[in-house]
């Protein structure tokens, strides 16, 4: 009597343990495994023969059994399924002829639509262009009046300090009205104010010049020339001579 | 016609101007220079108005027994004392401060013109505004104007440069440029058809010339004026003071033109369109220097003047061309 293990022990961990025994051990120890690596083996060349028995039996016309097919076979199915698509693509496209003389008004219109669509988008092409020129040359504009606009920010600063300057000068003109300008080293007054009249005083004595005897003798040079002519001219030209 | 009678009034020279009998016009120069001999006794005295006489020399006899040499003789004197002459004038204007000299002017003036027989017109020079100095032109005017009134003349003074218009600007139809290089000033005057719109002066010319070029070669100024007035080569510098004298005459040249498109440009509001290219007429003795016309014409090609210059004529005489103006002007 031999003692029998069990062939899966579930420890108390849940771990399983299998093929664990003694006896199994002793099998592979003295390789007891022989005969099922040779049963193996006979089992598949079982197979294999059973096989090509199969396909002899089916090229000879013997029936095959159910759900096998010979390659002969599998070529006429192939053959027939493409005879009858060749035969139904047939049958289609005569349908289709047939409904061509129908289609035609139709693909007249999807043609003429196709033309005003192409046209459509040339045209928004050509807006697009001409946009984007547009766009580039306000960007330009905007750009150049922005920095205008910083110019007058900045003018404005400048005409704010020179009016604060005038202020100081209108001030100092109230002030200086009562006095004359000088321009230019010439003194300017205003025209409506009484003026001082010019006198100019002989820094010499009435008596300088007595009791002083010139010996001088001056040579004069007398040129030949008419005077008479010139003075015409002169009369034409002048009338007579311009007052300082 | 009637018997006027014109006068250049210059720094350097008194330049009158008379019509003879044969209505030919008549020019009496004298040098505006003075020299004062005082004597160291009565015998000195007679010694220095002996040797005077001998040589010929202008000369006034003070009532405090002094000798006033006058005229060319006056720079000679000076030179052979190592001195320096006085003129009454300084840069085209009497002044207060030379007042010495002035019965001498007034003795010189009367001596070209003659006494005035209180209805004779006299028209006489005067220079214009300075543009480069402070001085006073009014003064000199109304002054002179009442020293030749004295005289019996009926005086009016005109521009220095527009007398020279009137001389030598009448083919043109009394429109150009004028310039009048006197020792004093340079006078210049814009004219259109007989109008001067413009008229100026500067004060770097002939005086400036002799100082710079004495200064320069520490020499006296009244020697190089001698020296320059016996003839100058603006291209051949015979001396080293005719170099001196060539190079402040270029500066002068330059300075002047410089100065006139300067001031015609600030100006030009004041001036017409003037359509066809016009003449600069140029006087005075500076003019005289050989070469004169050829240094002024490169001069202004350098320069950018808003009046086009067709060209530059020297006066038919530079030194009588103001008087000459003022004659005219004063048979008008």
């Amino acid at each position: 009597m031999s003692i029998k293990y069990k062939k899966q022990f579930v420890k108390s961990d849940g771990r399983k343990l299998t093929r664990s025994g003694p006896r199994d051990m002793q099998n592979r120890l003295t390789g007891g495994s022989t005969d099922a690596s040779l049963v193996e083996l006979l089992t598949n060349q079982i197979t294999d023969l059973k096989a090509d028995m199969l396909a002899i039996k089916s090229r000879n016309g013997e029936s095959a059994p159910a759900g096998f097919f010979s390659p002969e076979q599998v070529d006429e199915e192939i053959r027939k399924a493409v005879e009858s698509a060749v035969a139904e693509t047939a049958m289609s496209l005569k349908v289709n002829n047939n409904k061509d003389s129908d289609l035609l008004p139709l693909v007249k219109e999807y043609k003429s639509q196709i033309l005003a669509l192409q046209q459509g988008q040339d045209n928004l092409t050509r807006l697009h262009a001409s946009i984007t020129e547009e766009n580039s040359s306000l960007k330009e504009n905007i750009d150049k009046l922005t920095a205008e606009l910083e110019e007058t920010n900045e003018l404005k600063k400048q005409i704010a300090v020179l009016e604060q300057e005038l202020d100081g000068k209108k001030e100092l003109i109230e002030t200086l009205k009562t006095r004359p300008a000088i321009v230019d080293g010439e003194i300017i007054v205003d025209p409506e104010r009484p003026q001082m009249e010019q006198l100019f005083v002989d820094p010499l004595e009435e008596d300088a010049a007595d009791g002083m005897e010139a010996s001088i003798n001056v040579e004069s040079v007398t040129k030949d020339e008419e005077v008479d002519d010139k003075v015409d001219k002169l009369r034409d030209l002048l009338g007579s001579l311009p007052k300082r | 016609m009637s018997k006027g009678v014109g006068l250049d009034i210059g720094t350097n020279m008194l330049v009158a101007g008379t019509l003879g009998e044969d209505g030919k016009p008549t020019f009496k120069m004298q040098r505006d220079a003075f020299y004062r001999i005082v004597p160291k006794s009565e015998v000195n005295r007679n010694s220095i108005k002996k040797a005077l006489d001998k040589r010929g020399f202008n000369f006034i006899s003070d009532k405090d027994g002094s000798f006033v040499v006058v005229g060319e003789e006056a720079l000679e004197t000076a030179i052979e004392r190592n001195d320096v002459a006085k003129r009454p004038l300084r840069r085209g204007v009497i002044s207060p401060k030379e007042k010495d000299s002035l019965p001498m002017l007034k003795i010189l003036i009367e001596n070209l013109l003659g006494k005035g027989d209180g209805d004779t017109n006299l028209i006489y020079s005067v220079p214009a505004r300075p543009i480069d100095g402070m001085f006073d032109i009014v003064y000199h005017t109304e002054m002179m104007g009442s020293y030749l009134g004295q005289m019996g003349y009926i005086a009016q003074p005109i521009n220095e440069a527009f007398a020279v218009a009137l001389s030598e600007l009448l083919e043109e139809g009394l429109t150009g440029i004028c310039l009048s290089f006197g020792a004093g000033m340079v006078n210049t005057a814009v004219i259109h058809q007989g109008d001067p719109l413009v008229e100026f002066s500067t004060t770097r010319a002939g005086d400036f010339i002799d100082m710079s070029a004495g200064n320069a070669l520490d020499i006296s100024p009244s020697l190089v004026q001698l020296e320059k007035e016996s003839g100058v080569d603006l291209n051949n510098h015979s001396t080293k003071i005719m170099e001196a004298v060539s190079v402040y005459y270029g500066s002068v040249i330059r300075y002047t033109l410089e100065n006139i498109a300067f001031e015609l440009a600030n100006r030009k509001k004041d001036l017409p369109i003037f359509r066809d290219e016009v003449t600069m007429i140029v006087s005075g003795g500076l003019t005289k220097a050989t070469g004169f016309i050829g240094k002024m014409q490169q001069v202004l090609t350098t320069i950018d003047l808003p009046i086009k210059v067709s060209n530059i004529k020297k006066a038919g005489d530079p030194m009588t061309a103001v008087s000459n103006g003022c004659l005219l002007a004063a048979q008008l």
